[in-house]
């Protein structure tokens, strides 16, 4: 039987081979605990996974302040990386850390359709 | 569902009852350590600790901060559980071991949350060797225990050293604990970060607690019941925090199966 972890690693994984210069992918609760996660070294994966559900948390009180909406995508960038952090249901949150030669758009229609994939496991 | 709302409710009552009887005591007990209602809720608060931390180990993939911060976490749980124990015997050497297991678990409380930070938020890879320093410095006070109790020191010395030993070191891993759930609870998110500020207000009840029993025997007797109003508390906070941190592992571990 597969359960819900592996079905999550399975569409992280078609997001990293259908986008170059993905570095990490995980998908995280909003606590910042791991539920599903591409990356190999165990341990920058909890902080990683804990880094990006923080992040995605302030800037969502931000949002919420601002416009008084929910916040549903969240994009940073610095010299070399990008992280790209969507809302994938009531539970979990997709966090895509890619180099800086990825396309954008495409990063960014990949994400969201994986999210709503994850949304819907 | 309901039947379940109703039993928590229930808990949560008689929790209170039983804690305002503490409060009541606070006027009733002298400045003499007394085996009170205290004494059954802290023990009761201790071991039913131990029992979520070992649930929560069961999750521990979940939250995969190695091995040595689990470790600590059941041994502060353990440690604690047994110097609680100690409160039913009035013998002065159980005493003195009951402090002894009062100081390692403050050891390993303070080891444990600075693993996690050091893992979590800083990054480092802490070495093997590094790791069991608490250990080391935790297996001191035993073997102090040893030399003193043979070289024919009266045991109500000992005890009083022991005493004033764990002050100090519940004093001072308490601060640091501070320190570091502060450092943790500001960068974390979600139900982390009440794991953390009960984490916290455990540690300041601690030092609370123990700053007490440390001035009153210095020159100001306290009334016994402040500290262990104080104790309780301590139990309190410890026992929500191992809750959260249970209850948010389990409910991931229903996500994902």
């Amino acid at each position: 039987m597969t359960t819900k972890a592996e079905l999550y690693l399975l569409a992280l994984s078609e997001l990293e081979n259908s986008t170059g210069d993905i570095i990490s992918t995980a998908i995280v609760t909003y606590d910042g605990l791991i539920m599903a996660s591409t990356r190999s070294d165990t341990m920058h994966r909890e902080t990683f996974a804990a880094y990006g559900a923080a992040a995605f948390k302030r800037a969502g009180e931000t949002m919420e302040e601002l416009t008084g909406e929910n916040i549903n995508v969240l994009i940073y960038e610095s010299e070399n990386h990008i992280v790209v952090t969507v809302r994938a249901g009531k539970h979990a949150i997709l966090i895509v850390l890619t180099g800086k030669n990825v396309q954008m758009g495409l990063v960014l229609m990949n994400a969201r359709n994986t999210a709503m994939k994850i949304k819907g496991i | 569902m309901m039947a379940s709302l109703n039993l928590k409710a229930n808990i949560i009552v008689r929790i209170i009852i039983a804690i305002m009887f503490d409060i009541y005591s606070l006027f009733s007990h002298g400045i003499e350590e007394t085996i009170g209602i205290h004494v059954i809720l802290s023990n009761l608060f201790w071991w039913t600790s131990l029992i979520l931390v070992i649930t929560a180990y069961k999750y521990r993939r979940n939250w995969n901060v190695g091995e040595m911060p689990w470790t600590y976490l059941f041994l502060t749980f353990l440690f604690f559980g047994i110097r609680e124990l100690g409160h039913f015997s009035k013998l002065p050497v159980l005493d003195s071991i009951r402090h002894i297991f009062g100081i390692g678990s403050a050891i390993f409380m303070t080891a444990a949350l600075i693993l996690i930070y050091m893992k979590l938020y800083k990054r480092k890879i802490i070495s093997k060797p590094m790791s069991f320093i608490p250990f080391i410095f935790a297996l001191v006070f035993p073997i102090l225990f040893i030399y003193l109790y043979f070289s024919g020191m009266e045991n109500e010395t000992i005890k009083n050293i022991f005493f004033n030993l764990e002050n100090i070191m519940w004093i001072t891993g308490g601060s640091i604990t501070v320190y570091t759930t502060y450092m943790l609870g500001m960068k974390s998110t979600g139900d982390f970060v009440h794991v953390f500020m009960f984490f916290q207000f455990a540690a300041i009840f601690a030092i609370l607690w123990k700053f007490l029993g440390l001035i009153g025997t210095i020159s100001c007797p306290i009334p016994y019941s402040i500290r262990e109003l104080m104790e309780t508390l301590f139990g309190v906070s410890a026992i929500i925090s191992m809750y959260i941190l249970e209850k948010m592992l389990r409910k991931l571990s229903r996500h994902i199966s």
